[in-house]
């Protein structure tokens, strides 16, 4: 509520559309409002929460991981990760939204989100974990008394599975942040008067067909730059480089 | 919440929105299909360096990296202005009347193309087809057909082409489906993802129900062709090695 007052406090018909100058560095909005705080604002308010998320998926599923860990995982358990994994996130959430009605929107994007990032790492801990456990060394130090859940995270989580982790974690933020920006953009996401980077585009899309593209290319640079942040940053990491030969 | 009757019942369902869909993956499908023969001939050249695929402790070929995925929202606004300002070439979908079919055709080739982007399908037949050839390379049945001086170039390329064309589609179709909606919708394009979202718009939710259903069935019946031609190429392969 606070949120919405602030964007429409910030409303001002007279001064829409001007272009760049000292006192708004990207020019204003259809609606008077400054561009560049409008795009701070979707950034804090829309891509950080799917960050959040994203993040929140994958630290729920290595807890259910763990606390499942010394049992076998039941089929049905794999059946479901691997299903929701294999669907495509954008097209799930479209779904859910239009069956779904108007209410609550941003908070299904964020659910539908959640819920795809932590079938994902689920389903890639439990891949990783079939894969390795018969490995010798995993073996080796079951028998010397470690628990499957210490194995699990000091040779697995930590070491062996990171790397895959990371890039898979990446590539969820990366989609989730595409999925998110869309969905604002169809109508569907975050609505105004608060700002996504998506209705932004749509906002002023018609404008940049009729020649005026500032604001449209300003929320492009910014989906750009913070879409492909996740890469950087993976690509900064130790985990991102190859295995050193045996 | 929406009722199935009201699903089964909508009457104002587009089935030519299938049509221009199925145009937009046909184009994606050449697109990549011609991004895989490209690789045949210009990664088969780069993997004679040796190459950090090979580096991998377990000895299998590397498989994953972070994509590059370029939103299609990002993308599909900067060509159109793109096209428009440098070659005055308007990328929005012809929808009159009584347009020509060949001009619906080549209408959707820039929608395909930026899909094709977009969903990290080009990156990902790149990056398969170079780990490929260096980890075919490094195995030893190469290495004795290539003392024999037998042409294994002729050899490999029709079985890595298919492996690459494969595993890049099984990979990237999720997002493929996930940016069709927005890339219809900024190009103009009717398409299923398209019609979906203006009845969403019109409140008609039987109909985009129903667009979104077709969606969903096609996504599942192009996953399960991937499944059994991997499947059966596995078994080739296994004899073949």
């Amino acid at each position: 509520m606070t949120m919405n007052s602030d964007a429409i406090s910030q409303i001002d018909l007279g001064g829409a559309y001007l272009p760049p100058s000292a006192a708004h560095w990207l020019g204003t909005d259809y609606l008077g409002r400054d561009l560049l705080g409008r795009i701070g604002t979707a950034i804090v308010d829309a891509s950080l929460p799917v960050m959040a998320t994203v993040t929140g998926g994958f630290l729920i599923a290595a807890l259910v991981f763990l606390l499942w860990l010394p049992r076998q995982f039941p089929v049905p358990m794999i059946t479901a990760t691997a299903t929701i994994r294999s669907l495509p996130a954008g097209l799930l959430a479209f779904a859910v939204l239009v069956l779904a009605g108007g209410h609550h929107r941003f908070e299904f994007v964020l659910l539908v989100l959640g819920i795809a990032a932590t079938a994902a790492a689920f389903d890639h801990m439990i891949n990783c974990w079939e894969r390795d456990r018969h490995l010798g060394y995993w073996e080796a130090h079951h028998a010397m008394g470690g628990s499957a859940r210490r194995c699990a995270v000091r040779l697995g989580m930590t070491q062996g599975w990171s790397a895959s982790a990371l890039q898979l974690f990446c590539l969820s933020l990366q989609t989730s942040l595409a999925v998110e920006a869309t969905l604002g953009y169809l109508g569907l996401g975050i609505q105004e008067p608060r700002a996504s980077l998506g209705n932004i585009i749509a906002a002023h899309y018609d404008r940049a067909l009729k020649g005026y593209p500032i604001p449209t290319l300003a929320a492009v640079a910014a989906l750009l730059l913070i879409s492909t942040l996740p890469q950087i940053i993976a690509k900064t990491m130790p985990g991102w480089r190859p295995l050193p030969p045996a | 919440m929406i009722e199935l009757t009201e699903i089964f019942n909508a009457e104002s369902f587009n089935f030519d929105g299938g049509l221009t869909t199925a145009l937009i993956l046909a184009w994606l499908a050449i697109f990549t299909l011609s991004a895989t023969v490209a690789g045949m001939f210009f990664c088969n050249q780069a993997s004679s360096i040796k190459s950090t695929a090979l580096t991998k402790r377990d000895g299998s070929a590397p498989r994953s990296n972070v994509p590059i995925i370029v939103p299609s929202l990002a993308l599909a606004p900067i060509a159109i202005f793109a096209a428009w300002a440098t070659a005055r070439v308007n990328l929005i979908f012809p929808v009159f009347e009584f347009t020509d079919t060949a001009e619906i055709v080549v209408a959707a080739i820039a929608p395909a193309f930026l899909l094709f982007i977009g969903s990290g399908l080009l990156w990902r037949v790149v990056a398969l087809s170079r780990s490929e050839w260096a980890y075919w390379y490094s195995k030893p049945f190469v290495r004795v057909e290539q003392a024999f001086g037998k042409n294994v170039q002729r050899r490999l390329a029709p079985m890595i082409g298919t492996r690459v064309l494969l595993q890049s589609a099984s990979d990237c179709l999720p997002l493929v489906f996930s940016e069709l909606v927005i890339i219809e919708s900024i190009f103009n394009a009717p398409g299923l993802g398209f019609w979906s979202w203006e009845y969403a718009k019109t409140r008609d939710i039987g109909s985009a129900a129903k667009s979104i259903a077709v969606l969903f069935i096609a996504y599942g019946l192009i996953n399960l062709a991937i499944y059994f031609a991997n499947k059966n190429l596995g078994k080739k392969l296994t004899g073949y090695v």
